[in-house]
């Protein structure tokens, strides 16, 4: 198969125009046609291979240069060494509303918007009433100018736009962030959807849910280079540590906070594995860890229950401090029992974590996705009893 | 329920491979690509008319306003009061006839120039070919510079000249003077976007060039010998073009030579230098 875009050994600098004396010696870089120096690399040496089909995120921190190679790949902004082959219809994402001119309607934006995309003004037309379906705005909210819409009203009118696109590649910069949920979760659905007719996604996110759920492959960068390439769950997990490691270094310096989990383990098997739960049963999580990481007075354990849409279906806190009235060198181990009997068959995921007393993030302990097996007739998450009966 | 997508009818788009690379120096304009991309001009030309007069009071009424005013204040002030000469016509018809280019040039050059850094929420966003803003800015005065025209021709007849053949030559001058606009308004937009200044220098330069150009005045003022210096700036020839055209005076042939050769030269220089820069743009706007 064709790949739909291939990075090869991909570099960008950004040039360093914040003083005036930079803007003169740029000037005068150019008069002189010298090479200029006086740049800062944001990506370096990135390879890269998107076959159709394929879903990938590109994680990191801030300013790691995620967005630069979004914006290289859209065509936005050109590489400085190295080469970029992109094949079909590109349709980027890189901010909602992006592109809408304040003074111009709804529908006027749509109309140019879309013959940025090179579609012509009758294809437009055609599309028009699925665009509009899609973002829920009525028809004098369209004919107002852009510049009176809420965010959340732009974050609709252009993703909708996208939709009807039907790029061969989407392109979306944390996107899925804007917007309120219900609308989230139509463009969850969508992009879904679009995933498995056969499109191809290109995203960045800083929500591992919204990654694990869309994305089969992660890319990690960070100040510029790959630093892991694969699997979304391993490489988020990986991540997931190195910025806990950072973060709980800071913290360990000062009253040491930071919790590592030895291992989590659901009825003695590694929480890591997608195995299915056995609905009937009570399921056991089992954390430990060292010893010498303290809990703090005041810090709870938090769990929580998602459904697939990413609804939360349950949140339980446990406060640490009874917990663990033990011997302070001791490891500890902490055993909760599950019953999922009440779930209905379908994927879910859990998630773990400790907050210290402001609900600030101490530790991210568990982030997995499982699934109940089974068939049901009922729609929904949960199992609620009940009775039918007829007077 | 989820929706399901439903069917809709395919998007016309060619599978053609853009390749995006690390590139030097001078390159040619992709015309295939402009081309490709001419709805978009279209849109963006539209876009600009219409937002134009928008929430004006007295909206496309501007457009008659502007160069009318213009008109009775420039022939009160040098016609009446400095006397100029004005090749035997009444003043306020000739200043008319070189204010109608001068005035879509000076427009088209002003708003291009500012038309980018406009622009930066699409430029840093999406891509398409960047020469198309300029354009669509030059495009979205054409408008007005048509009412212009009409107003004029009327003001023909209200002051007793004929339409003559001489008109024949309007569209040819009209291209070039939008070859003009385009060049020097492509070239000020690139450098608008790197050196800021250009927002500042603009303005003087619109005022400076205007008294360099027989807009005010007729080109007869200056010694034959040394008219042809004054049609290296392109307008020069061009307008005096205009007048000759609408007024019914015989054409200088030599001096519009002259200005169309360096309206060219301006015109390529002018997209050349755009096309070298342009893959910088989203980086530094």
């Amino acid at each position: 198969m064709t790949p739909l875009v291939t990075l090869s050994d991909v570099s960008k600098d950004y040039p360093r125009t914040t003083t005036r004396r930079d803007r003169l010696l740029g000037l005068l870089h150019t008069l002189t046609r010298s090479a200029d120096r006086h740049v800062e690399r944001v990506l370096d040496q990135i390879s890269l291979v998107i076959e159709p089909g394929q879903s990938m995120a590109i994680i990191g921190e801030n300013g790691a240069g995620k967005s630069t190679l979004l914006k290289l790949i859209a065509g936005v902004l050109h590489p400085t060494e190295g080469q970029i082959v992109c094949r079909g219809l590109v349709a980027a994402m890189l901010e909602l509303g992006g592109g809408f001119h304040p003074e111009y309607s709804g529908i006027d934006n749509l109309k140019s918007a879309a013959s940025l995309y090179g579609v012509s003004d009758e294809g437009i037309i055609s599309l028009l009433p699925d665009i509009i379906q899609f973002s829920g705005l009525d028809e004098a909210e369209l004919n107002q100018p852009v510049k009176t819409y809420s965010s959340g009203m732009q974050a609709r009118l252009g993703f909708s736009l996208m939709t009807a696109l039907k790029p061969d590649l989407l392109i979306t910069d944390e996107v899925l962030s804007v917007g309120d949920e219900s609308f989230q979760k139509k463009c969850i659905t969508w992009i879904e959807d679009y995933l498995s007719s056969g499109g191809t996604l290109l995203m960045v996110s800083h929500s591992t849910y919204h990654i694990q759920k869309l994305c089969q492959s992660a890319m990690w960068l960070e100040q510029g280079k790959v630093l892991a390439s694969g699997d979304a769950f391993v490489v988020c997990q990986a991540y997931h540590r190195q910025s806990l490691e950072q973060h709980g270094e800071s913290l360990n310096s000062i009253d040491h906070r930071a919790i590592q989990l030895d291992q989590a383990i659901w009825d003695h098997q590694k929480c890591a594995s997608l195995d299915d739960i056995q609905i009937n049963e009570t399921n056991v999580l089992r954390m430990s860890w060292p010893g010498q990481q303290r809990l703090e007075a005041g810090w709870r354990f938090r769990f929580r229950v998602y459904g697939t849409d990413g609804q939360l279906i349950c949140c339980q806190n446990l406060n640490a401090e009874e917990q663990f009235r033990r011997a302070q060198d001791e490891p500890h181990v902490l055993r909760t029992h599950w019953s999922f009997s009440d779930l209905l068959p379908g994927h879910y995921t859990l998630d773990a974590v400790i907050l210290d007393e402001t609900d600030g993030l101490v530790s991210n302990l568990v982030d997995r996705s499982f699934r109940i097996p089974g068939r049901s007739r009922a729609f929904g998450s949960l199992r609620v009893a009940h009775q039918w009966r007829s007077e | 329920m989820s929706e399901t997508p439903k069917e809709v009818a395919p998007i016309e788009r060619d599978d053609h491979v853009h390749v995006i690379e690390a590139r030097k120096g001078f390159r040619s304009i992709n015309l295939k690509e402009l081309w490709d991309y001419r709805e978009l001009l279209f849109v963006l030309t539209q876009r600009d008319i219409k937002v134009r007069y928008k929430q004006t009071v007295l909206g496309v009424a501007w457009a008659v306003i502007q160069p009318l005013l213009t008109m009775i204040l420039f022939s009160v002030i040098f016609g009446k009061l400095a006397k100029i000469p004005s090749d035997g016509l009444p003043y306020p018809i000739f200043v008319y006839a070189g204010l109608l280019p001068w005035m879509f040039f000076a427009n088209a050059i002003s708003q291009s120039s500012s038309s980018l850094i406009g622009s930066s929420q699409l430029v840093s966003k999406v891509y398409f070919p960047r020469l198309i803003i300029p354009l669509s800015s030059v495009g979205s005065g054409l408008i007005d510079f048509a009412v212009s025209g009409v107003i004029l021709l009327i003001l023909m007849l209200w002051y007793g000249i004929g339409w003559s053949l001489h008109l024949l030559a309007v569209p040819l001058l009209v291209f070039a003077v939008i070859f003009t606009a385009l060049g020097v308004g492509t070239l000020l937009s690139a450098l608008t976007v790197s050196y800021r200044d250009f927002r500042y220098i603009i303005p003087f330069m619109v005022q400076f060039w205007m008294y360099a150009t027989p807009v005010v005045y007729p080109a007869s003022m200056f010694p034959e010998k040394w008219q042809w210096l004054l049609f290296i700036n392109p307008m020069a020839g061009l307008i005096e073009g205009f007048r000759s055209a609408f007024l019914n005076q015989p054409f200088d042939w030599q001096g519009i030579s002259i200005s169309l050769a360096v309206s060219v030269i301006i015109f390529l220089a002018g997209v050349m230098y755009f096309e070298k820069v342009e893959r910088r743009f989203a980086d530094i706007i």
